[in-house]
């Protein structure tokens, strides 16, 4: 397999770029649990380049099934492209080589499956789209609005609206829009997935339609603001879409925690501190590569007197395991990762961790289960809810 | 292909006792061990010249234990400076010199290269902050030498710079410092070199000198704006970062400034000398221009800076290159000087034929009293041009002695060797270089 697809990206001057000065390797999740040279983001593109210069001259350059199970060990967290003295865009190297992989038949089964569902469920789990509200009704929630126009449309998001330990993230930020008398609705069966794990499998093109559909259903009730507590529906949305379609989007896109932030900072939101132990989680999708990091701790400021930041926040965070769809092709690997990451935690005496992210969310409750630490993870969402008592 | 430059097989020990099994097998084997740290020196240090056990030790990498008493940290030899710095920073503490390539270099691969870095203007050579190195040597013993024995030719010293010849460094205690109070990064303009040859001059003759000088060429700062990086165009631009206690450091803050301003420089903001400063570890940016970047690495004598540059600015015509100089100050005298110039690998014939470059910088070096920062495979024809011929001969005695098998990075250095077995002489390593630059008229 020759990676012809990067050149065809006008990715290859990228590719040339590395200087293999190894920058991109002691920050790197994957090469923390697997220290080998090939699972770095320096051996990944070191590997690729080959590729593209295979001919007579070197044979010898084969892209075999291994190779494809490395360019999966890969959460797609962006952090080699921060610290990367040429600034290479190695997101776009990772989910052009996945394309490529797609495209030879190589890739792995577990993310056909993933992409299958998406075509005929439109979410990544196979479920029905009559289930995509359940999340309401198994967390009690009263007023679900479903309303032909409004101001803000709540984007749940797959991961949030089918995963059971993340229907209180749904039920939390109803109830915050609720309390905060929004303008707001739900998409309901209307909703289809951002279209993000299909780029994240190789399948680009195909998300397009998700793309299309979303914008359609949005712009019909005439939303002014689409907010998502979701960091990868939230980039899709932000940046991925705008930039790859070349368009620009008739409503703006938010976070939930920019919404909140501004109503506390507006002060349409009050609650008394906390004194827990607090620490936050920067979601990779929505920090350093969404650059929302302010927002969070100010909120996290405003309620918890004991607050305090883990190692590697910020821009600078390490990823909890839950990206790449890492849980789809190596599992034991995400854990592993996340296990890392709430070492971290407890380092700090940290009680409650709270972070922004369904897929986070998700990651360090099933890693927590099989450690059995007392930690309590929490969506900040959750959080401020709680502390209001909602 | 006059190399076997892959390995037979690449070894991750996370113990010192593994190291000491893995040699002691590779010595009754005579088989070659070639030690690899991070891998991002560019002489080929860690490249095999004959296949062997690649020891990659990036996995001995714990903080094994501060003592804050003694002031002294010991440290596994695979920790990568960066996060040595960034725990002794969380510990209000500090170590006093580290390499322009923290996020990545591990300890021993400083400690087995160069050794001058950020830094070392100030408080000297990697070599004078370390109290003790264990190290495994190749019949396989794990020994612990110290700082106190004394002397050029003692075996601590000539650890350093070793290029993995001698042994393999797998710890070492370091001698730490509070972290200084104040940290003042200032970045000035001069209208040419040797304006600012003389103020350097100046502030290094100071009873504390700054801590980090670096200097960036017109050329360098072309290419930087090139690639959307803001930089200004001017002749030349230094940044000069003070450190210490706060009143000594506006002090020196304030000499530097008469001093600019009596010259006709200018200074530049402190927001821009900050982001300069941030930019410590991002020296290669510029190859993203290339996408290929070569460069020489000559340590020079401050007083030569102009000429070397005028030297150098004359390769770059006769080449037609695009070249831009870096250098930093390593020593009152000594500035590490980098010129770097941008190719394109994927033109396969002209890129070699711009290999044989490198070459001619370091020859302009060596004219003017420098010498070659590192060995490796590509420089190892200059060790008697650095160390005459009898500290090499003291050298090769000391290697035969200590590694009668030659099993530790074998084929470089004292004598660089093809897998033939056969030893390329510098002469024909001259003849070889100059066919490749022949290259570029195909």
């Amino acid at each position: 397999m020759k990676m012809s697809k990067i050149k065809e990206h006008g990715l290859e001057l990228e590719l040339y770029s590395c200087a293999q000065c190894g920058y991109c390797q002691d920050i790197c999740p994957i090469y923390e649990e697997i220290p080998w040279e090939s699972a770095s983001p320096r051996g990944k593109l070191y590997w690729i380049k080959k590729s593209l210069t295979m001919g007579v001259l070197r044979p010898n350059v084969e892209l075999d099934e291994d190779f494809v199970d490395r360019l999966f060990q890969c959460t797609l967290c962006g952090r080699c492209h921060e610290v990367c003295q040429t600034m290479i865009d190695t997101m776009k190297i990772w989910n052009t080589a996945r394309m490529q992989i797609n495209h030879a038949g190589l890739r792995p089964k577990n993310l056909t499956a993933i992409v299958n569902n998406l075509e005929e469920m439109k979410n990544p789990y196979g479920l029905e789209a009559d289930m995509r509200l359940d999340w309401a009704d198994y967390t009690g929630l009263d007023d679900v609005p479903l309303k032909d126009e409004a101001e803000i449309a709540y984007f749940v998001g797959c991961t949030t609206a089918f995963k059971g330990v993340n229907h209180n993230i749904g039920y939390s930020t109803s109830q915050l829009l609720n309390h905060l008398e929004e303008d707001w609705t739900l998409l309901g069966e209307d909703e289809w997935c951002c279209g993000s794990p299909l780029i994240m499998a190789g399948e680009e093109e195909k998300a397009w339609e998700f793309v299309e559909h979303n914008i359609e259903e949005i712009e019909r009730r005439g939303i002014k603001v689409l907010l998502t507590g979701c960091p990868s529906c939230y980039r899709m949305w932000k940046f991925e879409i705008p930039e790859l379609l070349d368009i620009e989007l008739s409503f703006s896109v938010k976070h939930t925690l920019e919404h909140i932030y501004r109503r506390i900072k507006e002060g349409k939101l009050t609650t008394l501190a906390s004194d827990e132990r607090t620490t936050y989680h920067d979601p990779c999708e929505l920090s350093r590569l969404g650059g929302v990091v302010e927002e969070p701790r100010g909120i996290l400021k405003a309620i918890s007197k004991g607050f305090v930041e883990m190692p590697e926040h910020g821009i600078d965070v390490r990823c909890c395991g839950g990206g790449g769809l890492l849980q789809a092709t190596n599992n034991e690997l995400r854990l592993s990762i996340a296990k890392y990451r709430l070492e971290q935690a407890k380092s700090v005496d940290a009680e409650i961790l709270t972070s922004a992210c369904p897929a986070c969310n998700l990651t360090f409750q099933d890693a927590i289960r099989t450690t059995g630490d007392k930690l309590e993870v929490l969506d900040l969402t959750e959080y401020i809810a709680r502390q209001l008592d909602l | 292909m006059i190399f076997k430059t892959v390995p037979d097989v690449v070894v991750k020990p996370r113990k010192v006792e593994e190291v000491a099994e893995i040699i002691k097998y590779a010595n009754s084997n005579e088989v070659p061990i070639i030690p690899r740290g991070a891998s991002s020196w560019g002489y080929g240090g860690t490249i095999p010249t004959n296949g062997g056990i690649v020891l990659e030790l990036t996995e001995l990498k714990k903080i094994v234990g501060l003592d804050k008493e003694n002031m002294t940290v010991k440290v596994e030899a695979g920790l990568r400076w960066k996060k040595l710095l960034s725990f002794l920073e969380e510990q209000g503490l500090a170590f006093n010199v580290y390499p322009s390539s923290s996020p990545s270099a591990t300890i021993g691969g400083w400690i087995a290269t160069g050794g001058l870095g950020i830094g070392s203007l100030k408080y000297g050579h990697l070599q004078e902050h370390i109290k003790e190195i264990q190290i495994v040597t190749p019949i396989g013993e794990i020994v612990t030498l110290s700082n106190d024995e004394q002397g050029d030719s003692s075996l601590f010293g000539s650890i350093f710079g070793s290029e993995g010849t001698l042994g393999v460094i797998t710890e070492a205690t370091l001698q730490i410092h509070p972290k200084p109070e104040k940290i003042l990064p200032m970045l000035a303009s001069f209208d040419g070199i040797e304006t600012m040859v003389d103020v350097i001059d100046k502030v290094v003759k100071r009873p504390v000198k700054p801590f980090f000088i670096e200097i960036q060429d017109r050329d360098y700062l072309e290419i930087k704006r090139s690639i959307g990086i803001s930089a200004p165009d001017v002749a030349v631009l230094a940044l000069f970062v003070y450190e210490g206690p706060s009143e000594q450091v506006e002090n020196d803050a304030e000499y530097l400034r008469g001093l600019v301003s009596d010259t006709g420089g200018s200074m530049w903001s402190h927001e821009m000398a900050e982001k300069e400063w941030d930019e410590r570890f991002y020296y290669m940016r510029i190859r993203r221009a290339g996408p290929t970047l070569l460069a020489g690495e000559v340590t020079n004598p401050l007083t030569r800076l102009q000429n070397v540059i005028d030297e150098t600015r004359k390769i770059k015509k006769n080449h037609k290159l695009q070249m831009g100089v870096k250098c930093f100050m390593v020593s009152e005298e000594t500035v590490l000087y980098m010129p770097m110039y941008l190719a394109d690998e994927r033109e396969r014939w002209k890129f070699l034929s711009l290999l044989p470059v490198v070459n001619e910088i370091t020859s302009v070096g060596l004219k003017a009293g420098g010498r070659p920062y590192g060995f490796g495979i590509w420089n190892s024809f200059y060790l008697r041009d650095v160390f005459g011929n009898d500290k090499v001969k003291e050298m090769k005695d000391r290697k035969k002695r200590m590694d009668p098998k030659n099993i530790m990075n074998p084929g470089k250095m004292y004598q660089v060797k093809t897998k033939f077995g056969i030893p390329l002489w510098g002469f024909a390593f001259k003849i070889f270089t100059s066919l490749l630059g022949i290259l570029k008229h195909f």
